[in-house]
């Protein structure tokens, strides 16, 4: 139970530590209450940042201008689409294109066993060996599997655009892998050596089963010369072989980046950002919780650029997003909206919210 | 708006009276519901559900008061209900304060005083010509046409200053001296809310 008045004091000033711990509690608590926050958070964001426009642009036109900005926060605003409520409604009329509507891609992915074989998964998939059993969009590791073999076999998960998956490792640790992405690990952690995965690119969020249980040994991440290490704990890995950064936010616990020779150490609600290119560390202390909202079924944007959206976007869905200039790549927006829509619908709420225009010839699409 | 025709013609289940009612109210419930639901889909179900129930039940509604009030109270209870599945509370009456500066909010009586006196010691401290402008909108229920017309500024200023306002206000309701009333206020005001909360179902 929370008062708004904290969700709304969080977003425009700052708690304090008692508040901040009842906050966190009631945010931890289910999606829907992340995906509430965000929505309040970006609404209030928007509203502040049209109205220090207004007020600038006021100083050299007069009630002409100002009547534009309402008009945009009207059209504004609106964008904001619910993912706990299954809500029947009507969505945001669509653009009548003559042309088919690009959806999402269907959940499927490729699961490189141990001896080479491919398995196919998608929603409907039934698999079992002595190690593993995958059911719909879930794949687990047996605890204690009777094969006990010296070596140690690794998998891959191959997770395409417009995948999820949800997998247990032997150890208990749960991984979410994100769409376009690709995970390495073993079948069985041996024992008294650190538990490594490797994310070979793509995002994954990781819940770590604790070290305690699993007699002292780290659970390790490798991600292209970045290596993070953890005792137990939330996070989450971004890593797509075009971003030209890697950045691990961190939800609970604590976890250690290496990385060309540098350690730095993430607390809660910190992000650790590596270039590619560079021998440094960022660290920026933020709200992470939107960074792992992708699991729940939503894009949640928060102040992100129109290429970076394009970026997320185009590992959904199977388009190809360009903009005209570099100036409209760099506008900003702010929202969550639902993945299971399809493109043109998603497309047609950001015009609608930050009034750009956007040109489809089959896949592909241009903003302007 | 002529409350007492629409209702007569809504309880003969009146195709026109509805659809008068529902041309009137329905865009500015929608931005009431959105201010405290923050999801315009959502809003709109909920305004949707509320008109449904009054066409199906028109003649079993009693309204004391006006068809208006009853209209927004009842959007109102709904919303509350729809926050309290996500365990959201507003025992400090800011998202009601918010709601009541983004829309034509309308209730026929002056329930909170005490949530009014925090608001009105806020208010006090805004310049001149805000003040005026809240003060209409909030405490004398005018409606954004009505104080564009009386102080003679366009629609737009009114509505620029209100949303000033908003934020002004807001920010000084959850700043540090305004909790402590507004915190000492809460074990009042959530009673109330409550009340809200059980009522709502039968509405």
């Amino acid at each position: 139970m929370i008062d708004f008045k904290l969700i709304y004091k969080k977003i425009t000033s700052k708690l304090s530590l008692s508040e901040e711990e009842a906050f966190r509690v009631w945010l931890n608590e289910s999606d829907s209450h992340k995906a509430y926050y965000l929505k309040v958070k970006a609404r209030i964001n928007k509203e502040k940042s049209l109205l220090l426009k207004q007020r600038r642009r006021s100083l050299f036109v007069k009630w002409g201008a100002a009547a534009f900005f309402i008009l945009l926060i009207g059209l504004s605003g609106y964008h904001f689409f619910s993912s706990q409520y299954d809500s029947s409604g009507t969505l945001v009329n669509i653009t009548t294109t003559n042309e088919d509507p690009i959806a999402p891609f269907n959940t499927k992915a490729t699961l490189i066993l141990g001896d080479g074989s491919h398995v196919k998964l998608d929603k409907k998939s039934n698999f079992k060996n002595e190690e593993v059993q995958v059911q719909e969009d879930r794949i687990s590791y047996f605890k204690d599997s009777s094969s006990i073999s010296s070596e140690t076999l690794m998998n891959t998960l191959l997770v395409p655009k417009g995948g999820l998956f949800k997998l247990m490792l032997s150890d208990g640790t749960q991984v979410w892998v994100n769409s376009a992405s690709q995970l390495q690990y073993p079948v069985r952690f041996s024992e008294g050596k650190p538990r490594k995965v490797e994310l070979i690119y793509g995002e994954a969020y990781f819940e770590v089963s604790p070290s305690s249980e699993n007699r002292g040994s780290h659970f390790i991440v490798e991600v292209n010369g970045q290596q993070i290490e953890v005792l137990g704990t939330h996070f989450n890995v971004k890593a797509y072989s075009n971003d030209n950064k890697q950045v691990t936010s961190l939800l609970e616990g604590s976890v250690k980046l290496t990385y060309k020779g540098i350690e730095r150490f993430l607390k809660p609600n910190q992000r650790g950002v590596v270039f590619k290119d560079k021998a440094i560390i960022n660290i920026e202390s933020t709200d992470v919780q939107e960074d792992v909202l992708w699991k729940s079924g939503v894009f949640a944007f928060s102040d992100y650029t129109l290429e970076e959206i394009g970026q997320v976007l185009m590992r959904w869905y199977d388009a190809e997003i360009v903009f005209s200039n570099n100036d409209v790549g760099k506008r900003k927006f702010s929202g969550v909206l639902r993945k299971n829509q399809n493109l043109d619908q998603i497309l047609n709420i950001l015009s609608k919210s930050i009034s750009l225009k956007y040109r489809r010839d089959g896949k592909h699409i241009e903003i302007y | 708006m002529n409350d007492s025709i629409s209702l007569d013609g809504l309880k003969k289940q009146e195709d026109i009276a509805y659809r008068d009612l529902y041309a009137v109210y329905s865009h500015d419930l929608v931005r009431f519901a959105d201010t405290y639901l923050y999801d315009k889909e959502l809003a709109k179900d909920i305004v949707q559900e509320v008109f449904v129930h009054i066409w199906e039940n028109a003649g079993d509604i009693s309204i004391s008061t006006s068809l208006k009030g009853y209209l927004y109270a009842t959007v109102k209870n709904r919303c509350l209900n729809e926050l309290k599945r996500i365990k959201v509370f507003d025992s400090s009456g800011l998202l009601e304060f918010m709601a009541k500066v983004d829309s034509d909010f309308y209730e026929d009586i002056e329930e909170d005083s005490f949530k009014s006196y925090v608001i009105k010691s806020v208010v006090d401290q805004l310049p001149k010509k805000m003040r005026q402008i809240v003060r209409m909108k909030y405490f004398k229920e005018y409606s954004y046409q009505e104080i564009a017309e009386e102080l003679n500024v366009s629609l737009n200023t009114v509505k620029t200053q209100l949303k000033r306002a908003k934020l002004k206000i807001s920010k000084k309701l959850v700043s540090d001296t305004g909790m402590r009333i507004v915190g000492f206020l809460a074990l009042v005001t959530s009673t109330t809310n409550y009340f809200y909360v059980f009522l709502s179902p039968l509405i």
